[in-house]
């Protein structure tokens, strides 16, 4: 996670397309490790992947991700 | 080269002598004749004599010879000798070697090889330790190793000990043991024994063979009452708690003959309520198997009235399998769960709540109903549930955001049981449970709509 970029909360979340090669899927996250939130709903992620094109927004919270919390794949988290 | 029309025969030179017939007259004949290595004879013609025969010069030899290879060889007859031996370096001399060691004798024709070892005396005295003698360093090896008397320190061993009956005997000292124990009865056979006794002669047996059998059964224990309880289990292999929702009461398991297992139950107070609610909550580790209390029960039935499950509540509790749910909504807060290593499924039986990695590293689980709504799939809920097969959503009204999709732990296949009501048969592309947030990268996953 890259260190001394300043946060700034209610940014729009950073943006991978395609995610993972695939050019049907979007993801949200953010670069410094926050949640992200659904504008549209309120709810909170730890990183929102979503069909694309995407019909929500997301814009970056102030609450850090947990160590333990990192958005991890599936098959990373089968090797732990 | 030879004429046969004429016959000389070439003898040594003073045998040389022409014989003519000088009493008639007969036709004259000169001839000439170069010498060869074989004998030639000339004769004139009939009716002719010589008058003159010429032996010429012994031709130069013209021939060459062609010699490859060392040796003798006989060149009279020719003229040219071409030699072309092979030229070469020839070993000569002999090389002294007196110590081991690599040398290049290749220009040698005789190797005298003579090597003398270098060796080392040594004197050494016997210790109470094993003593290995080497050469030191630069010497090839020992010649003589001269071994001293043992020190007078050491007793040397002498005399006898007589030894008359089994036991333990002193033998220090003595160079012999005379062991003469009288013949008796051995023990032999084994002795079964299957029940707990003590006193039990077993004089005359070799050896015992114990096979008492152990509980079975299951004690199923129901307190209602406030105050203290003891059930006794001795004889069973489980127990069944059936805890009561009364206000102010709970439960710690007694392992009364410390054999590292419960075998009773005693409620005592420590239940304590809720106060909005109405209900009771499990005390901060009442559960945690840091007590060591739950090695030989499966199961846990949770209460109804029992509405939140605090921090860590059952964490690590790595012998249960089942947990029965109460019969309302519930909260389940942080890692509540967290590595029940053996718990292999779950019923929640009406609306639940999760905190953060209620279920993580429930490596055994394999299934998860909900019968009420579920509000969120919270970070790290089912996260490394590795063994996952069905999550069974199908009574759900409202589709629960799902915060990663690391959150939702499962096996390659595992069947995500949807109402038919929230797909996106129904709603339309993009607009039901497989289209929703982080639902939707669950690539490796089987939806199933009901």
């Amino acid at each position: 996670m890259p260190e001394n970029i300043p946060h700034n909360p209610g940014e729009s979340a950073d943006v991978e397309y395609p995610y993972k090669d695939n050019e049907n899927l979007i993801r949200y996250y953010s670069e410094l490790g926050y949640t992200v939130i659904k504008n549209e709903t309120g709810d909170e992620y730890g990183e929102a992947i979503d069909p694309y094109p995407s019909k929500y927004t997301y814009t970056i919270s102030e609450n850090k991700i947990e160590p333990d919390d990192n958005p991890i794949e599936p098959e990373d988290a089968e090797a732990e | 080269m030879t004429n046969p029309d004429y016959e000389m025969h070439l003898r040594p030179e003073e045998d040389y002598e022409m014989h003519f017939d000088d009493a008639g007259l007969k036709p004259e004949q000169t001839a000439t004749v170069t010498p060869d290595y074989e004998t030639q004879t000339v004769r004139p013609d009939p009716g002719c004599v010589f008058s003159e025969v010429t032996v010429e010069a012994i031709p130069e030899p013209t021939e060459e010879i062609d010699i490859t290879e060392n040796g003798t060889v006989d060149v009279a007859r020719y003229g040219t000798a071409n030699v072309a031996v092979p030229v070469g370096v020839f070993p000569e001399g002999t090389e002294n070697i007196t110590q081991n060691g690599d040398y290049d004798v290749t220009m040698k024709e005789t190797a005298h090889v003579e090597v003398v070892p270098d060796l080392q005396d040594k004197t050494v005295t016997p210790t109470e330790q094993t003593q290995t003698i080497e050469a030191d360093a630069g010497y090839d090896g020992l010649d003589t190793v001269t071994v001293n008397p043992i020190p007078p320190e050491y007793v040397v061993p002498t005399g006898s000990v007589d030894i008359t009956q089994n036991g333990q005997v002193s033998v220090s000292g003595k160079a012999t043991a005379n062991v003469n124990v009288p013949q008796g009865v051995f023990p032999s056979g084994t002795k079964l024994i299957t029940q707990n006794v003590t006193g039990e002669d077993v004089t005359n047996y070799s050896a015992v063979d114990v096979a008492v059998p152990g509980p079975t059964g299951t004690k199923q224990i129901s307190i209602t009452a406030n105050g203290t309880t003891t059930e006794d289990v001795t004889d069973y292999a489980d127990a069944e708690i059936m805890v009561n929702t009364d206000p102010a009461k709970g439960l710690v398991f007694e392992d009364y003959d410390a054999d590292g297992y419960p075998h009773s139950a005693r409620f005592v107070g420590t239940w304590t309520t809720i106060p909005k609610q109405y209900a009771y909550k499990v005390l901060e580790s009442g559960f945690s198997s840091s007590l060591g209390l739950f090695n030989k029960i499966n199961y846990i039935t949770i209460p109804d009235g029992v509405v939140e499950l605090i921090n860590s509540c059952f964490l690590g509790c790595n012998v249960i399998k089942e947990f029965v749910f109460p019969n309302n909504d519930i909260f389940l807060d942080v890692n509540s769960f967290y590595e029940c290593a053996v718990l292999e499924t779950i019923h929640l039986r009406k609306n639940v709540t999760f905190g953060d990695s209620v279920f993580y590293n429930c490596y055994s689980m394999e299934s998860a109903f909900f019968d009420g709504e579920v509000t969120k799939i919270t970070s790290g809920c089912f996260r490394c549930c590795r063994s996952m097969m069905l999550y069974d959503f199908s009574h759900c009204t409202e589709i629960p955001p799902l915060y990663n999709v690391a959150a939702l732990g499962h096996a390659t296949g595992c069947v995500i049981r949807i109402p038919a009501a929230l797909s996106d048969t129904t709603l339309g592309t993009g607009n039901g449970w497989e289209s929703a947030t982080n639902w939707s990268a669950l690539t490796d996953i089987v939806w199933e709509v009901v």
